[in-house]
């Protein structure tokens, strides 16, 4: 089958949500129906939305071509979830690799892979058409994280949410965030 | 049932999160290709079952292939859309797509509870007229959908809830309550998107009764999105039952209708043509009913739509003129007028003490909305309307402002749906709410379909957002 790819990441300045995506994905079935799926992705929108003024750097993708979409979807997994079998270096501190005192940002990430002409996929693509100079819009991620409770998830073959650093006590700075390793995140404006 | 598994959950210091799969995705028939090799697997390796129609609808097509890509057992036909999906099921040709649903999707009704799927599949019967002499002009076909579906599909029909149905929702009560008190000989005609004409009509529950006239499905591709037209029924359900109870016998009708059903069909290739022509009482039939004058609602619009011209012209001659109403005219009360709100209390004009609660929430909030604005301004419609002078007429101001609907009258007037001759009524377009598809000659079935594929519509060609991904947080 022929999938389309759609992708959003985002670091947001405003712990005060974190400990609810964590208890939404945490209290998640490990089976869901497409109802319970709408529901949990309505639910991650209506979170998320309050805050979208704290989002400060973030980066999306939609790739339609199917010879790269499985492979972007696998990848985009992979490095996310790598960090959890990541050694900690020795001067980190104990609580974990994203430990700072100074921290107030966490990421998240969704990711979904969409059968390619499908309801879903038509819609991402239509609402993924912004010109150019609107991709780093904090109005257009709005837009997005709208858009998960719009989909059919009849077309939607497999999806992803994550949320970085997962534990209430660990944060990540504003100098990490723009530092090695995420060079690949916008500024919103 | 279950439809995505869980492939990877992480509960850990440095990452929380999970990813899915749905495995039987890849079984959904859709597409004209993949309906013909599905349906050649299936007559080797199924046989039996869901498969069975799909070797019927295919049996005598594999010996030859015909011009236009056709087979011997094939034919190509046009056949009207909702015919089509009663047949060869709702999706026709999009089988295992489902619909695109709205971002305002709720997660509870008007009551905050989470609507059944035996509610859902009883909307048919639940939301028809109380009044047996409305019956004949109650177009339940929307409504019997659900009914079709499985239990998970019924359960895919959430509620919709939006402060602009919220909005058109006060407005239909402040229209309402212009009609409080005056003699039971108005019938009122909401044609606006199917949301918001669901909640002006919820609005004017009370003592207008709803008459639905939704006479399509939806489609995943469909053009007329009637799939939110549920939700928003869905979500009101509770209340237009609670008022349909409560209502006193002999309140007159609102025709209910969704004016997206002639929303622009511009692409065979790509779009399911379910729009449909707006079937309303006749003149005979409406004085029948006991009805001396039909207002007509609309979102902004200044004229009846292309379908409603020679009935409404019709109407005219028989001396029910139409008169139009922008809901935008209604306005919502600012500074101390916007404060004395309550259910049960005077509400644009409700009558005090009104015999029903919207429970369990103990004061429903619903803002105060007026013919122009204010309370003062309120009963000035009947200035600008004509037909009544209640108490409150003499005392009323002119608005600063409302819009020129009051000026409408019909006028007959050239559109795709005009009678050939005076007297012959509207007439369907070709074409209009059909379907081309592609059928077996032996079975009937519909084998492949025109809007099964893409037709190149995308908004972006490539790769979007940012032009590539440059790895995960840590890469």
């Amino acid at each position: 089958m022929k999938c389309t790819f759609f992708a959003m990441q985002a670091a947001i300045r405003d712990l005060s949500v974190r400990a609810q995506l964590h208890s939404l994905v945490a209290m998640a079935p490990s089976e869901q129906s497409l109802a319970e799926k709408r529901a949990f992705y309505s639910d991650m929108s209506s979170l998320l939305l309050p805050h979208i003024g704290d989002f400060v750097l973030g980066y999306w993708d939609y790739v339609d071509d199917p010879d790269r979409a499985e492979k972007e979807f696998d990848t985009w997994c992979a490095e996310i979830e790598k960090v959890v079998g990541a050694e900690v270096p020795d001067d980190e501190p104990a609580q974990g690799a994203y430990r700072s005192a100074r921290g107030d940002h966490f990421l998240v990430s969704i990711a979904f892979l969409l059968q390619k002409g499908g309801t879903s996929d038509l819609t991402m693509a239509e609402r993924c058409d912004f010109p150019e100079e609107s991709y780093f819009k904090r109005s257009t991620f709005a837009y997005l994280l709208a858009t998960a409770p719009m989909l059919s998830y009849a077309t939607v073959r497999a999806d992803a949410l994550y949320v970085v650093p997962g534990s209430d006590e660990d944060a990540l700075t504003i100098d990490e965030l723009r530092g090695e390793g995420y060079e690949y995140l916008h500024p919103l404006t | 049932m279950s439809d995505f598994k869980r492939l990877a959950f992480f509960d850990e210091d440095r990452l929380v999160g999970a990813r899915w799969w749905q495995e039987h995705l890849a079984a959904t028939v859709g597409r004209r290709d993949t309906l013909k090799t599905l349906a050649y697997l299936a007559v080797g390796l199924l046989g039996v079952g869901a498969a069975a129609r799909l070797v019927q609808a295919c049996a005598g097509s594999r010996s030859t292939t015909a011009a236009g890509g056709l087979t011997d057992d094939e034919l190509n036909v046009t056949k009207d859309a909702i015919e089509l999906q009663r047949v060869d099921g709702w999706d026709v040709g999009r089988a295992g797509d489902g619909l695109t649903w709205s971002p305002s999707s709720a997660s509870g009704d008007v009551d905050a509870r989470a609507p059944s799927a035996d509610l859902v599949a009883s909307l048919a019967t639940d939301l028809a007229p109380e009044d047996p002499r409305y019956a004949p002009y109650f177009v339940p076909t929307l409504l019997q959908w659900p009914a079709t579906l499985a239990d998970a599909g019924r359960a895919e029909i959430v509620p919709m809830h939006s402060d602009e149905m919220d909005r058109a929702f006060a407005q239909g009560r402040a229209l309402a309550s212009l009609f409080h008190d005056l003699p039971k000989e108005s019938a009122v005609i909401v044609d606006m998107p199917g949301p918001l004409a669901v909640a002006f009509a919820a609005g004017m529950a009370e003592s207008f009764e709803p008459v639905l006239g939704f006479d399509n499905w939806p489609h995943p591709v469909g053009v007329v999105p009637s799939h939110l037209t549920l939700s928003a029924l869905v979500y009101y359900a509770p209340l237009l039952k609670r008022l349909a109870r409560a209502r006193a016998v002999g309140e007159p009708p609102a025709f209910v209708l969704d004016a997206s059903r002639l929303t622009a069909y511009t692409d065979a290739a790509s779009q399911f043509d379910n729009r449909y022509l707006a079937k309303l009482p006749t003149a005979e039939n409406l004085k029948s009913l006991g009805i001396k004058h039909v207002l007509y609602v609309t979102d902004g619009a200044y004229k009846e739509l292309d379908d409603l011209n020679d009935d409404f012209v019709a109407l005219a001659a028989a001396g029910l003129t139409p008169k139009l109403v922008d809901r935008g005219d209604f306005v919502e009360a600012t500074g101390t007028d916007a404060q004395k709100i309550a259910i049960g209390d005077v509400d644009g004009g409700a009558p005090p003490n009104a015999g029903y609660t919207y429970a369990p929430r103990p004061l429903y909030y619903v803002p105060r909305y007026y013919y122009g604005g204010y309370p003062g301004t309120h009963f000035w419609f009947w200035h600008s309307y004509g037909w009544y002078s209640p108490s409150a007429y003499h005392s009323a101001r002119a608005p600063s402002f409302v819009s020129p609907a009051s000026s409408y009258a019909p006028a007959p007037r050239s559109t795709v749906f005009s009678g050939s001759s005076a007297g012959t009524g509207r007439t369907r377009p070709a074409g209009f709410g059909r379907v081309s598809v592609t059928t077996s000659r032996s079975t009937g079935h519909v084998t492949s379909t025109s809007y099964g594929g893409r037709s190149g519509s995308l908004g972006r060609a490539g790769s979007g957002g940012g032009g590539g991904y440059g790895g995960g947080p840590s890469g």
